[in-house]
């Protein structure tokens, strides 16, 4: 069995690069103000710049542009189902027809008055197509700029990033350090879960169990008997990760020194700095735009 | 020294299903030694090294880690600094996402400055032969590689005693020989008190003296080879016969004179060499 071999969630490949350098806080941040920008854009033609800005990072992460594509593999139906979708959904000018019984056909008339809806025509529009095209280059950049983040920055530095920056949410309550924690321990368990559903599941293949059931139904009933057990497991060992962490004398996040302290340099100043400038520069060019 | 006086502890005290799983223990154990703690399920062994850590206070009797109280509050973050505490199932006691992290949780708790947490890694890894591990996942390493790691993030906090609690239950006969030697020289080499708790009778040999529960009490409190040489007492104990001795006792048996109580692998060969030494007429 290999439930969840593939899943690579938070990979991290180690390195020395500009982007490993970086202070985490730094690049979580002009992760989410990016993927924010490129919200905040509405012609995929601007979308071209957030993403060579992606593509140039990827050099400065000193890992092969081919290893970190191979990453985005599993993400490329999704692109293709919306791209179809939308562009099939959109209404507009058809551009590419087909109605039963006839044979496809072209149209290039995009400037006139919209036809009316035909409903026994499939046909992809003009316009469809135009939003298509920006949801993938949406999605592209959004999956590649989260894979170059996991990349380059370990769990560790992840949770740390988040713990510091969800501290600023403290004085309204926000238990910065306990979610910084359970990120991190459900980080380290993925392994450890996966290896206890697959114990369980070949337990129960073994007494005759089917997998490969047909209906969704049937598939969902199959698992009841696999999910139960998973649960206790996991009862089981968060109880005793937690007598364990307290017999090593942990009470929390107050006086807790962190192996790594986490410290900006001129790398995540400058970053920052030209994120600032390339962002307001977008928006500059969007609003141009749209009043000419 | 850790020093039990008369003490009890009950699961659930004060409801219908109170159950008491010690009762009126008391010893006391010196730093430097190497105590085995034997017993059959369920009677008491991990109640009672859970007391040792502080996790628990006992419900009556006091019990004082170098003259600490384990029920008070104040003091048990440096009681369970001095009597670390190992586990038996090494996937649920690594809290972090690579070795060295591991090994600085406790030292990080303890709100110690960077620098010496840093001594501390190398140092832990150092004694545990763990350096090529330094960065690596705990999750990728083998059982018995993962109780060294539990071991070493113990360590890091410079502990006087350390409580292993069934530590070799799930590892391989590799694995499991690699912690009792790592023990034996943590205990020799370090001085640090071992308190090991087992069901292995094999491990009863480890130390020069063995503690043994039963239903919650303490029935025996001594050097391993006597009890072991008295049947009896041994199977009123519920407690088994390392492999040795049962082979020893066939031969016996058969005619072989092996001589009393066997208590190792080693102490068997010399006899058996001896005897068919003197058969062939030469020293073995
Ligand atoms: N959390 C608990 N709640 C209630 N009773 C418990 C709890 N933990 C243990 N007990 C009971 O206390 C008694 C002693 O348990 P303990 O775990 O200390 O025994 P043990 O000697 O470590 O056994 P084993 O060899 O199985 O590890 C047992 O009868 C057990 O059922
Ligand atoms: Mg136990």
């Amino acid at each position: 069995m290999n439930f969840l071999k593939n899943i690579t969630i938070g990979q991290y490949a180690s390195g020395d690069s500009f982007l490993h350098r970086m202070d985490p806080r730094f690049k979580l941040v002009i992760l989410l103000v990016m993927v924010i920008q490129c919200f905040l854009l509405d012609k995929w033609l601007l979308l071209i710049a957030p993403f060579m800005f992606f593509v140039v990072a990827s050099f400065l992460s000193g890992i092969s542009f081919r290893f970190i594509m191979r990453g985005l593999k599993p993400v490329v139906p999704f692109i293709l189902i919306a791209f179809i979708c939308n562009s099939l959904l959109t209404p507009g000018h058809p551009v590419l027809m087909w109605k039963p019984p006839f044979a496809f056909s072209f149209s290039t008339d995009i400037s006139g008055p919209v036809p009316e809806f035909d409903f026994f025509m499939i046909a992809m529009t003009a316009e469809g197509l135009d939003f298509g095209f920006f949801m993938s280059m949406r999605l592209i950049i959004v999956v590649l700029a989260a894979s170059l983040f996991t990349l380059t920055t370990s769990p560790t530095e992840i949770t740390d990033a988040i713990e510091s920056l969800l501290r600023w949410g403290r004085p309204i309550g926000l238990p910065a350090h306990e979610i910084a924690m359970m990120m991190s321990i459900a980080l380290r368990f993925i392994p450890t879960l996966t290896e206890h559903l697959e114990r369980i599941v070949c337990a129960q293949m073994s007494r005759g169990a089917d997998f490969e059931a047909k209906s969704i139904i049937e598939k969902a009933k199959c698992f009841i008997p696999v999910l139960i057990p998973l649960f206790v497991n996991a009862f089981k060992t968060a109880e005793d990760l937690s007598i364990a962490m307290e017999a090593r004398c942990y009470r929390g996040g107050d006086g807790r020194t962190k192996l790594r302290a986490m410290k900006a340099s001129w790398r995540d100043f400058a970053s920052s700095a030209f994120v600032a400038v390339f962002c307001a520069a977008l928006n500059y060019f969007q609003f141009f735009s749209r009043s000419i | 020294m850790i020093e039990a006086n008369n003490v009890s502890y009950y699961y659930q005290k004060d409801s219908p299903d109170e159950h008491k799983a010690v009762s009126g223990v008391s010893f006391k154990i010196e730093k430097g030694e190497f105590v085995v703690m034997l017993g059959h399920n369920g009677s008491g062994k991990s109640t009672l090294s859970r007391m040792m850590n502080a996790l628990i206070a006992p419900s009556e009797g006091t019990m004082l880690v170098d003259g600490l109280d384990v029920s008070d509050e104040e003091d048990i973050y440096e009681v369970r600094r001095k009597a670390g505490m190992v586990f038996q199932n090494p996937d649920s006691q690594i809290v972090c996402a690579t070795v060295e992290e591991e090994i600085a949780f406790g030292p990080g708790n303890l709100g110690m400055p960077r620098d010496e947490i840093i001594g501390r890694i190398d140092e832990s890894l150092k004694l545990m032969n763990l350096e090529k591990y330094r960065t690596a996942s705990p999750g990728r390493l083998s059982g018995g590689q993962k109780q060294r790691v539990a071991i070493a993030s113990v360590l890091a906090m410079k502990p006087d005693y350390i409580i292993l609690d069934e530590p070799t239950s799930m590892l391989d006969p590799i694995g499991r020989n690699q912690i009792l030697g790592t023990l034996r020289r943590l205990n020799r080499e370090e001085g640090i008190a071992i308190i090991l708790v087992t069901q292995r009778m094999r491990e009863a040999f480890e130390g020069d003296r063995i503690l043994v529960m039963k239903k919650g009490e303490l029935v025996y409190d001594g050097e391993p080879g006597k009890l072991f040489a008295d049947r009896k007492r041994t199977a009123a104990y519920s407690l088994g016969m390392p492999e040795i001795e049962l082979i020893s006792e066939k031969l016996r048996k058969k005619g072989v004179n092996m001589g009393g109580f066997c208590p190792s692998v080693e102490e068997a060969a010399d006899r058996i060499a001896a005897i068919y030494g003197r058969k062939l007429g030469k020293s073995l």
